[in-house]
């Protein structure tokens, strides 16, 4: 029988419908947009995608920031489990991970099975956070999604000297106005975000095998920057936004298998 | 253990003093670059020769180790010089960062833990450190003997001043030489010891009356000798080369006075260095006093000394002693009071125009600037600037930021200067 | 989860009255002095046999805006002491007659200053404490106190007696003995009381007449004995670092799966594993001091080593699953302390998890995330064994 996982995160909600070991259909869908009920709202457009009702699934598994607010699933699991267990689904040889998400950034260890074996979160802030683009993408007046491809035509260093998303406000700004490049700004910023991203692993000992998840992932020029500052190639799944989704419907799987076998 | 960075950094220090030294023309100047890399020199030497080393914070006395015959060599201050010649903050930085050693804790012991946990700190026979300057400074001690799983002594420090606390203090010092007797199978030689002190009430003479010299209108020392001043008086302390350095900047500055010369050409503003700058460089000073003229004329926590003497006979009391009225235990340790009026009285002595507190990023010591702040504005008449800034990191404000800063104050206390002349 | 303890109510009522709760206003009602005091190790039998209330001052149970005290003892002093100043500058803490403090940590020793300089209070007593139990350092204690006691004495204009003392050590050690039972009775599979409701016990306890929250404690006790109430332990955690107050951090956690059994927090195990001499025929001052010296040391102590015995001691003999440290930004003394300790709890192969947190505050999202993550590590070791 099929099972869904839903991440309910600060700016996106994302649900997963899988059935033995694949996926049948997803849904992402923004968080402010659908207000409190996001969480059954991007799983009913899931089960719509995917031909299904609410009463086919054997069990829902909620997670991300919302996963207290859902009521009708599993008993939830954090989105740091979720993540190892969606990116081990993808890549079984990871055990290093790197989410950034809308409202923090994560550092994950994960073992050969793909369980949490530690982990470092980002401080309050959301510096450094898919949050932090959204902000500067709606002062250059630049779509989030071209971000990436901007960036990677810039052709000189700027260095932010802050990774606060209110100061990086106004420094950016300032350049606006003193007319550098949009792209050379944009590069900056990812370049922000690549050092927070950074500074996290710092806290774990990264192995050579290691994944990007999160929203910000689908960003080139955070890709490439991260890559530069960490020397490392990352894995990225084909949805690395979809990861905590896929790692609660794992969870789901593996609930409704026990209770099967109980 | 990797002594690469170490010698690495030595050798840039060397590199670095052989190309200074047929420039400078300020004797103190030649003396410090001179002075200061031999201290690293001879550490070197006994770690190339196996010779026993001490490692110890700051505050407390080298006097103990030279009369013992180790090697002394400063925790937090070594591996902040050895990262400022290389040039590896973040590497350091990480490094601790990635051991666990939280933002939320001053840079320069973020560093000095990034040195133990990456072996790159000479490996000592024994670690002292102590309970005086922060807490921060006191606990890191522990941090880096349980990296090294060495030996380690703790020198318990009363919160201030009495005849009390001089006598626990005293036996203190009479415990932390058991400690190394014990450790080390060595035997204190007490003769030493006294001849040693004496070399140290000799250079806090000295230090004194350069305090005094300074008065003089133009100022007769760049602010770059005070912070020199302060550190070569805790490397060198009861050793030949200190009292060397504190003749040579008294002989310097006292000629000066003498001629009526200034440090600087063109002195236009007194300031008060309240707090510690940055110290990964004096490029800001340098260049607040040739843009400017605006030039540092005394330091709360590196000049202002206690009034009570030092007797070299009995060594431990004037151990103790030595403690309590050196500038910096004497400011940051005990009630703010000491501070405030300190700062207050030379003002006055000084002829000062303004007051620069360098607020450092995780420091707690930040819990006085609003007193000192009113209290100067109050009592004495002057504004004080608060800069933000790291103690280490020259990324977290970088100095192009805190010269915004300073000139605006400056332009605003020369204002003020002409207003007041008229 | 069972039904509440009925006897925790009075604290409960107690603690929603802070800062000047009703057992603190019927005490300066029928005349007493009421001596407030921050940081740690605070002699309070001494206050206590000078005839004044000891309170303990904390912030409020919230993260409120700490503007004013900001603007007295700047960001990088941790929010905790910022949230006791916050409340005596907006004048919450007028009633109090005098305040004590030791020099603790960087943040207690420059509050004192500002205390001092700034707010208006009738008087000021600082007790300087060594960080060592050497015979040196318990003499030069020795004398401090004396000091201390005489301060007291010309202040109140009242005489401290050996009667008064012995009086006051019994009242305080009966606390500490009340403690302990309840603290065994944590040691149990399911636990008859949550992280959360002792701590509810100890903010109340800081707000009223020793005897009269003993009565209430010892009620406590016996009705967590005999209600047979078992709390579904999930995993057992026990709680570390800066002192906090707020029982809503506590619950968050426990809401996650788990019991908070044990703790060396200041207001906590720290305060209550040791007793003091009641050898009559000894110096009472003498006898404090010594407590003082050797009870369960905070960070501020050395050698460290007894104070990581002591909490290793205490994850055994509660059989800890996990160690969180709450640790307030910029609470120096805990981050350097828990670096150490937390490589201790590694080795013994118990997980542990350091909270960044500011004073006050609940367990919000951030903090259930990692929390949750955490536990549910401790789940996958279990399970592997």
């Amino acid at each position: 029988m099929p099972v869904a996982g839903i991440d309910i995160g600060s700016r996106t909600a994302k649900a997963v419908i899988m059935e033995g070991d694949k996926i049948i259909s997803s849904h992402i869908g923004e968080t402010i947009l659908k207000g409190p009920d996001v969480g059954i709202a991007v799983l009913n457009e899931s089960l719509k995608l995917a031909g299904l009702k609410l009463s086919d699934l054997e069990s829902i598994m909620p997670t991300g920031y919302g996963r207290f607010q859902f009521t009708g699933g599993e008993k939830h699991v954090s989105e740091i489990s979720c993540h190892a267990r969606g990116v081990h689904w993808y890549f079984p040889t990871v055990r290093t991970i790197l989410d950034i998400g809308g409202q923090d950034s994560k550092a994950i260890k994960c073992d050969s099975n793909g369980r949490l074996t530690n982990f470092v979160l980002n401080s309050k802030c959301a510096g450094g956070t898919g949050r932090f683009l959204e902000v500067i993408a709606d002062i250059l007046e630049v779509p989030i999604e071209k971000l990436g491809e901007l960036a990677l035509s810039s052709r000189q260093n700027i260095s932010f000297s802050t990774v606060c998303v209110i100061f990086a406000k106004t420094e950016a700004i300032n350049m606006l106005r003193e007319g550098v490049p949009k792209s050379d700004i944009i590069a900056g910023l990812h370049d922000s975000i690549a050092k927070v991203a950074a500074s996290l692993l710092v806290q774990l000992t990264v192995e050579k095998d290691f994944s990007l998840t999160g929203g910000v992932a689908k960003n080139s020029g955070v890709v490439a920057k991260i890559k530069e500052k960490i020397g490392l190639e990352p894995m990225i799944a084909p949805d690395p936004q979809l990861i905590g989704a896929v790692g609660a419907a794992l969870f789901a799987l593996d609930r409704a298998k026990r209770r099967r076998t109980a | 253990m990797d002594h690469s960075l170490w010698l690495e950094a030595v050798k840039n220090l060397e590199g670095l003093t052989n190309h200074v030294l047929p420039k400078v023309k300020s004797s103190g100047e030649k003396a410090y670059y001179e002075l200061y890399t031999s201290y690293f020199q001879k550490v070197t030497q006994a770690m190339v020769e196996g010779k026993e080393i001490a490692a110890h914070s700051t505050f407390v006395p080298p006097e103990i180790f030279h009369a013992m015959d180790m090697v002394p060599v400063l925790i937090v201050s070594s591996s902040g010089a050895m990262t400022v010649c290389t040039r590896n903050y973040k590497d350091a930085m990480d490094t601790s960062r990635g051991y666990g050693v939280p933002l939320e804790t001053c840079s320069a012991h973020r560093i000095q833990l990034g040195h133990f946990v990456k072996d790159w700190f000479p490996k000592p026979k024994l670690i002292v450190h102590m309970g005086a300057g922060c807490d921060a400074f006191s606990s890191s001690g522990g941090v880096s003997a349980d990296m090294y799983d060495c030996p380690d002594f703790y020198l318990d420090v009363p919160w201030e001043y009495s005849k009390r606390g001089v006598k626990y203090l005293a036996e203190e010092f009479g415990r932390l030489i058991e400690f190394v007797e014990k450790e080390t199978g060595r035997k204190m030689d007490w003769d030493r010891l006294k001849e040693n002190m004496a070399r140290t009430a000799e250079m806090t003479r000295l230090y004194r009356e350069i305090a005094e010299l300074r008065k003089a209108v133009p100022s007769p020392m760049e602010s770059r000798r005070a912070w020199q001043s302060y550190w070569m008086y805790w490397i060198n302390a009861g050793t030949p080369e200190g009292v060397r350095w504190f003749t040579i900047v008294r002989d310097e500055v006292k000629a000066r006075v003498e001629k009526g010369i200034g440090a600087i050409p063109n002195e236009k503003l007194r300031l008060l260095d309240l707090f510690m700058p940055p110290q990964f460089s004096f490029r800001l000073q340098d260049w607040m006093a040739k843009d400017y003229g605006a030039l540092f004329v005394s330091e709360s926590i590196v000049f202002h000394w206690g009034e009570e003497e030092i007797d070299p006979s009995n060594p431990l009391e004037a151990l103790a002693m030595r403690y309590f009225m050196a500038p910096m235990t004497r400011c940051i340790m005990g009630s703010s009071k000491d501070f405030i009026n300190d700062s207050i009285k030379a003002v006055k002595e000084y002829k000062v125009d303004g007051a620069v507190f360098w607020a450092q990023n995780a420091c707690r010591q930040a819990g006085i600037i609003r007193s000192l702040k009113d209290a100067l504005s109050e009592q004495a008449g002057i504004p004080t600037l608060v800069v933000d800034c790291d103690i280490m990191d020259p990324t977290f404000v970088t100095v192009e930021e805190m010269q915004l800063r300073l000139k605006d104050f400056i332009e605003i206390l020369s204002e003020r200067k002409a207003r007041r002349s008229n | 989860m069972s039904q509440i303890l009925k006897t925790l109510t009075p604290f409960m009522e107690i603690n929603k009255e802070f800062p000047f709760a009703s057992p603190i206003k019927e005490w300066k009602q029928s005349g007493g002095k009421v001596i407030g005091f921050f940081g740690g190790d605070i002699p309070e039998e001494i206050l206590s046999a000078a005839g004044a209330l000891p309170v303990w001052l904390r912030g409020h149970c919230s993260e409120i805006p700490l503007d004013d005290a900001n603007s007295y003892l700047h960001i990088y002093t941790c929010s905790h002491m910022r949230s006791i100043l916050e409340i005596a500058l907006k004048g919450d803490y007028n009633y109090l007659d005098g305040v004590m403090s030791t020099p603790y940590c960087d943040g207690s020793r420059r509050m004192f200053d500002v205390w001092d300089r700034y707010i208006p209070i009738p008087a000021l007593f600082f007790l300087h404490t060594p960080h060592k139990n050497t015979p040196e350092a318990e003499a030069y204690y020795y004398e401090n106190m004396k000091e201390f006691v005489t301060s007291l004495e010309s202040t109140f204009q009242k005489k401290v007696t050996k009667e008064a003392l012995w009086d006051a050590i019994k009242t305080y050690n009966q606390t500490r003995k009340l403690f302990i039972q309840l603290y065994d009775l944590r040691k149990k599979d399911n636990p008859p009381i949550s992280g959360a409701e002792v701590m509810e016990i100890y903010d109340a306890s800081a707000m009223m007449p020793r005897k009269d929250f003993n009565i209430l404690l010892e009620k406590v006790i016996d009705e967590a004995k005999t209600a047979d109430r078992k709390l579904d332990s999930g995993h057992r955690l026990m709680i570390n670092g800066t002192a906090l107050h707020n029982p809503e951090y506590v619950k968050g956690i426990e809401d996650l799966g788990s019991i908070v059994v044990a703790d060396s927090l200041l207001n906590g195990a720290m305060g209550f594993s040791d007793l003091i001499s009641e050898d009559e025929n000894t110096d009472p001052l003498l006898a404090i001091t010594r407590h003082y010296l050797n009870k369960f040391p905070a960070p501020r102590m050395v050698p460290s080593e007894i104070r990581f015995d002591k909490i290793l001691q205490m994850a055994e003999d509660f059989r800890i699953d996990g160690m969180i440290t709450g640790v307030v930004r910029y609470c120096a003394p805990h981050i350097y302390d828990e670096i150490r300790l937390s490589k201790r709890f590694e080795a013994r192969g118990i997980p542990s998890l350091r909270l960044d947190l500011e004073y006050g505050m609940a367990a919000t999202g951030q903090i259930k995330t990692r929390v949750q993550a955490f536990i549910e590590m401790i789940e996958e070791r279990k399970r592997k064994g």
